[in-house]
């Protein structure tokens, strides 16, 4: 390099171009084999909270349905309403059943 | 060392921090005198030269060896400054034909330039070229590159190199000669 360049009146800090290759160095070589390991650790986790949510998700809607009932049975509706089941409100349960389901219940 | 061990040193994965160490310390300097003849600013240079050698120590594994490793280092930096240059001035591309009115401020603006030592006249006429006469200037005559390695380095065709090159000696000459009178 031309020495005349010193003439142009640029000026570094005291001992820039030691902290500077150091810092190049630290970033490129330490940094970036630390980084190929934190990523593999951080896809394994991403991985790991994805599936879980999945498993997660299914046997939460699999118990809703096992635990669910229809309010509007008469059994149920009995015992919350303190009603007694009578032939008449079975019918029409059933009748809305079908009619909801459209089930064929023979006769 | 020759350029042809460091570059087997480079693409071997188990020697490859160690190239790149060499690397650094065969280019380090010279990459940053480049930039900052480009950019002005120490602290911007600093970032420029950051980034620069990112690119090299992700691209080496992908270098052809269509010209010399020197020559792709300074490409590299050329385009980073470049880039920087366009993020300052928020454009997208920079215009290489024009001048940058910006040169004084910047220049006098960093607290890493010694004005006692300045070459007021020369900085004035470097101020009134535009971006790509100024590269070519700077490099052909501060950095010693060859007209080919410049016109690799920035894109631009050799005789149109060669051309802005003697006009712009040309220019600076004849100025500093008239000063002189």
């Amino acid at each position: 390099m031309n020495p005349h360049y010193k003439k142009l009146g640029f000026k570094t800090p005291k001992n820039y171009f030691q902290k500077s290759k150091d810092q190049i160095l630290a970033t490129n070589i330490n940094y970036r084999t630390g980084k190929i390991e934190y990523q593999s650790t951080f896809q394994l986790l991403i991985a790991a909270v994805f599936i879980t949510s999945i498993l997660y998700l299914n046997f939460s809607s699999l118990n809703t349905e096992s635990k669910s009932f229809s309010s509007k049975s008469p059994i149920i509706s009995s015992i919350l309403l303190n009603e007694e089941i009578t032939e008449e409100y079975i019918i029409d349960y059933l009748t809305d059943k079908i009619a909801e389901n459209d089930i064929y219940i023979p006769k | 060392m020759k350029e042809g061990t460091l570059l087997k040193l480079l693409k071997n994965s188990d020697t490859k921090n160690e190239g790149f160490r060499l690397l650094v310390d065969l280019y380090h300097e010279k990459t940053y005198w480049m930039i900052r003849k480009m950019i002005l600013s120490h602290d911007s240079t600093n970032d420029v030269l950051q980034e620069t050698y990112v690119r090299i120590f992700k691209g080496i594994d992908n270098f052809k060896e269509k010209s010399k490793l020197s020559t792709w280092i300074y490409r590299i930096a050329y385009n980073e400054s470049i880039r920087f240059l366009a993020s300052e001035s928020k454009i997208k591309k920079v215009e290489l034909d024009s001048n940058d009115d910006n040169y004084s401020r910047k220049l006098y603006a960093d607290g890493y330039f010694d004005a006692e030592n300045l070459s007021l006249k020369f900085h004035q006429i470097l101020s009134e070229l535009t971006l790509r006469q100024r590269n070519v200037f700077n490099m052909k005559y501060f950095d010693e590159l060859k007209f080919n390695e410049i016109s690799k380095i920035t894109g631009i065709n050799i005789n149109t190199i060669k051309s802005t090159y003697y006009l712009v000696e040309k220019k600076i000459k004849k100025e500093i000669n008239e000063s002189a009178l």
